[in-house]
């Protein structure tokens, strides 16, 4: 080495090259010429043994060639030029870790004190070095030692990661706060280095966090953990606690918090979202305090806590005097609330007083709600009169299910198909299709006992469904649809968990016609009724007999995925 | 039990000596099953169990090797076309004329037909409590109903492998730390209860430490293999088996696993002599990181050393000079993505003479599928942890094998469940 320095020294071009060099060096680097590559580092530390450049590409070079240990008189040169040089101090002790040598680290450590002693990055540097040797006590002893001489706060931070790899968690969560005091920028980084806390050290670190109940940034950390711990309505609490003066600050805290409650699974985060963005329409004003509005009373739909819904959308409907795009959509959500509640006529009124300002595609699925709030009702007359005169696509799946609900089954089958296999939703179009498949079996124009146990079913009244559809089926003749309408019944009790309802109904079914169109979606279901009771036996032999009986039935791909299940051949 | 030396000494015979299949009575069957391999299967993986049902019922089958797929052709009897339609396995029905044109087919090809007649016992080296859906051999074996054992360190310890003539190693740590997951999953529940459940282990079997104890499970895993057993490992169950066999009086664990710290000299006192596979690899030293050495050419959980993922290509064998790797790579796909484990490849650099490659990605320092020979048996590597989960994060889902029931990666897996059924022949000379 000391050749190639005295080379370059003597050389009469060598102040020119210097930049040369490093540009040099860095393209042999990415080629992984890393021999060629040291050299050129090498010539340019000659003419600035400062260089950081040129010391941490060497750095980086000399460590798969195996030379690392050629890099520490280069270090010792730079460090005389500049002993303050913060990233040379680093560089030194990561060499020492490198080189796996604990003395010269303990050494390099202790030189950096002395040559910044107010700094507490020695310390910072030290302790991560000692944990690289796996030696967490010196690591912590480092740190004290920091600690110490400069005061608790500039090292928390440290402390807080060293915590959490010795798995301290409630001491971690401490180290944190503190640390996001000093420097709220951290955050973030408390809230995903402390999130992998095991379940039983959670409300201990979260009680330490909010020791001062007054203290924002402890408050706003803990708000992000609780959420993270899917606990939001915690969260919401702890955060609504110490929500700043600032209304901006405030805003943009509520604004976040209500993104991140989105990410929650289940109704308490919505409701969580709900409440941050109530409190943001508060201290808002005008249409930001309205759309916040709108977005809350959305939120608690999602929640199916209506009567907050319902609260926040009357107070938007009667606030507003002005016919503005924001209330419209308030309205639009108000009028939905209020149908799916069971305040239909209301909703109807509303629905007429507004209906001019609503856009034609709004006003179609405003209609169709208010025409499933009057079957729920039990008002199939107003239903019908509430869909008018319109011949969307949309709307004849409604009139579909009203005429079922009738018992009307040609009406209902032409309106059906009128809406295709596409229209609504995926789950709507799958329930439509289905139903379909089944009013085709029965040969009947009409059979109000049928449309009277589909509309409890529609009403949500399954069990008294069951019973209905089981008499109307009986009441049909077995080569007319009647045993299609049982196995319908059968596959509904065991979908309610009813398993010796469905089983008895089931096996009639069987008994009826073994071989005929409903029998292999009766044989499926009666296996899942076996397996309800816990008879996994009777299961398995009943999907054999309809793997093998009906092996070109659209069921096989649900019967062999519940074969495998029972045996234990896929996850549950 | 089926030695290695047995069976490769008798199964390159080739297709000429292959005699057609004859029941109990004598008289040449009219009507056999065919079980395709090809893109006409719907699905692969039952296959192979609707193959081993056949053969634990005492049944046989051959293997056409390179033929459509690698299929599977079998007597046919009403048991077997009952399992194969309960399964799902696409099958065809043909009769003694389609067989001897099937065999022209054999031997004007770089094709082979291989006689299976045992189900070979298998054992799954694996923890009490660990459920099947976090090792890939075990979620094929359930999957397609092929029934196996569990054994774990004492019953290793106790010798039992002598019972078993295949022996599956997964995601275990035979340097006994913990996957080196110790710092950064500490507290977690999961690791915990490892944690616990393998010092119990080592005491109760009077061992010192949790690494001590895995090396002589290791010690006794080689020496199954030097007696003939059917050795296949996969993730980085490969590279810790390697390293606790070559450690022998070395400590390579962290001080968290042992109470001392790695020697810092270990790798230069590395015996690879005493491994099956690797030589001259270079242990990892942090134990922080959560890598062992530099067999892994991948290192995912190494981030400045972390490759991407590519494909590997199944390398093609001649069917009748090499009929164990082209058994070992029969598949409906010659190429399959990569997915990643805690070890995911293998360096070129580490691999001893004489190892066969089984999968490569072109153009990388790293294989992914090797296969030798060890004493009288064989051993296998399979870099990676689920054919189907290619990122496989801790925590993930578990994989739903109905939804990949085409699986060329997993088909990988079962073959070397198979291979140990192949039947010994006389060898011609």
């Amino acid at each position: 080495m000391g050749s190639i320095l005295a080379a370059v020294l003597l050389s009469p071009a060598a102040g020119q090259r210097g930049p040369g060099e490093l540009a040099r060096a860095f393209e042999l680097e990415r080629a992984g010429q890393y021999e060629e590559a040291a050299a050129r580092y090498t010539q340019a530390l000659a003419l600035n043994p400062a260089n950081l450049s040129a010391l941490l590409g060497l750095e980086r070079v000399l460590v798969p060639i195996e030379r690392l240990p050629s890099i520490v008189s280069f270090v010792d040169s730079a460090l005389v030029l500049q002993p303050d040089n913060r990233s040379i101090r680093s560089l030194d002790l990561r060499v020492w870790v490198t080189l796996k040598q604990r003395d010269s680290l303990d050494v390099a450590a202790a030189e950096w004190v002395s040559a910044m002693p107010s700094s507490p990055e020695p310390y910072s540097e030290w302790a991560r070095g000692l944990v690289a040797f796996d030696d967490m006590d010196a690591a912590q002893e480092a740190l004290a030692r920091g600690v110490h001489r400069l005061g608790d706060a500039s090292l928390s931070k440290d402390m807080a990661e060293l915590s959490v790899q010795t798995a301290d968690w409630v001491e971690a969560a401490q180290h944190w706060r503190d640390a996001a005091r000093l420097n709220p920028s951290l955050l973030s980084s408390a809230s995903s280095s402390l999130a992998p806390a095991p379940e039983d050290r959670r409300t201990r670190m979260v009680d330490v966090i909010t020791e001062s109940p007054d203290d924002e940034v402890g408050g706003r950390l803990a708000a992000d953990l609780l959420l993270e711990w899917d606990r939001p309505i915690e969260a919401w609490t702890v955060l609504d606690r110490v929500l700043p003066i600032d209304r901006q600050v405030a805003i943009a805290l509520l604004r976040r918090f209500a993104d991140r409650a989105r990410l929650v699974r289940g109704a308490e985060g919505a409701r969580a979202r709900g409440f941050a963005l109530e409190r943001m329409a508060q201290i808002s004003e005008g249409v930001a305090a309205e759309r916040a509005r709108i977005e809350a009373a959305r939120a608690f739909v999602d929640a199916g806590d209506r009567q907050s819904a319902e609260r926040l959308m009357s107070q938007i409907a009667t606030d507003a005097e002005s016919g503005e795009r924001s209330t419209t959509a308030a309205v639009a959500t108000l009028i939905g609330v209020m149908a799916e509640s069971g305040r239909v006529d209301e909703a109807e009124a509303r629905f007429r007083e507004w209906e001019g300002r609503f856009s034609p595609l709004e006003a179609i699925d405003l209609r169709q709600r208010i025409v499933r709030g009057w079957v729920l009702a039990g008002d199939l007359d107003r239903a019908e009169s509430m869909l008018g005169a319109d011949s969307s696509v949309s709307t004849a799946a409604v009139r579909g299910w009203v005429a079922l609900y009738r018992g009307n089954l040609r009406t209902a089958t032409e309106m059906f198909r009128a809406a295709g296999p596409r229209t609504g939703s995926r789950q709507e179009a799958t329930a439509r299709t289905a139903m379909l498949a089944l009013i085709q079996r029965v040969e009947l124009d009409s059979v109000p006992e049928l449309g009277q146990a589909m509309l409890l079913l529609g009403r949500g009244d399954s069990l008294a469904a069951v019973s209905a559809l089981e008499e109307a089926g009986r009441s049909i003749p077995a080569d007319k649809g009647g045993t299609d309408v049982i196995a319908f019944a059968g596959r509904l009790a065991v979908q309610l968990q009813e398993s010796a309802l469905g089983e008895r109904l089931l096996l009639d079914v069987l008994r009826a016609e073994p071989e005929g169109v409903a029998a292999p979606a009766a044989e499926y279901y009666l296996a899942m009724a076996y397996r309800q009771q816990g008879n996994d036996a009777a299961a398995v032999e009943q999907l054999e007999h309809l793997i093998l009986q009906f092996p070109e039935s659209a069921m096989l791909p649900l019967a062999r995925r519940l074969f495998d299940q029972i045996r234990g051949g896929v996850p549950k | 039990m089926i030695t290695r030396r047995d069976f490769v000494t008798t199964v390159g015979a080739g297709v000429a000596s292959t005699v057609v299949a004859r029941p109990a009575g004598g008289e040449p069957r009219a009507q056999w099953v065919l079980l395709p391999m090809d893109d006409r299967q719907r699905n692969h993986l039952k296959a192979y169990g609707v193959t081993f049902r056949t053969l634990k019922r005492g049944g046989t089958a051959e293997w056409l090797l390179n033929y459509r797929g690698g299929s599977f052709l079998i007597p046919a009897s009403d048991q077997v076309v009952r399992d194969a339609a309960l399964s799902g396995v696409t099958t065809e029905r043909v009769g003694d004329v389609d067989v001897v044109n099937i065999r022209g087919v054999i031997a004007a090809n770089n094709m082979d037909a291989v006689p299976l007649e045992k189900a070979p016992k298998v054992a799954v080296y694996v923890p009490p409590n660990a459920a099947p859906w976090d090792d890939a051999v075990r979620m094929a074996l359930e999957y397609a109903d092929i029934e196996y054992e569990r054994v774990w360190d004492p019953e290793v310890v106790a010798g039992s492998l002598h019972d078993y003539e295949w022996l599956h190693l997964h995601h275990e740590d035979f340097t006994g730390q913990y996957s080196k997951f110790y710092l950064s999953y500490s507290g977690t529940a999961w690791l915990t209860e490892m944690v616990r459940r393998n010092q119990q282990t080592a005491r109760s079997l009077q061992f010192p430490s949790v690494p001590e104890l895995k090396k002589a499970v290791a010690g006794r895993i080689r020496d199954f293999v030097d007696e003939g057993g059917f050795l296949f490992a996969m993730c980085t169950a490969t590279e810790t088996l390697e390293i606790a066999l070559a450690a022998e009086g070395v400590d390579v664990a962290a001080q968290y696993a042992d109470g001392t710290p790695m020697d810092p000299d270990a790798t230069r006192k590395m015996r690879w002599d005493r491994t099956f596979a690797f030589q001259n690899v270079r242990l990892e030293q942090s134990p922080a990181t959560a890598s062992f050495s530099d067999i892994d050419g991948h290192q995912v959980n190494n981030p400045p050393k972390r490759q991407t993922l590519g494909t590997a290509t199944l390398f093609n064998f001649s069917a009748k000079i090499d009929p164990v790797p082209t058994m070992l790579v029969q598949n409906h796909r010659s190429v399959i993505q990569d997915f990643y484990g805690l070890t995911t490849s293998f360096a070129r650099a580490r691999l001893k003479p004489g190892v066969t490659i089984l999968a490569y990605e072109e153009g990388a320092p790293w294989v992914k599928y090797i296969h030798g020979d060890h004493g009288q048996g064989t051993w296998t590597y399979l870099g990676g942890h689920d054919p189907e989960d290619p990122q496989h994060r801790i925590g993930d889902p578990p994989t739903d094998l109905a939804l990949h029931t085409n699986s060329p990666g997993y088909r990988l897996i079962l073959n070397n469940v198979l291979f140990p059924a192949a039947k010994k022949r006389e060898l011609k000379t």
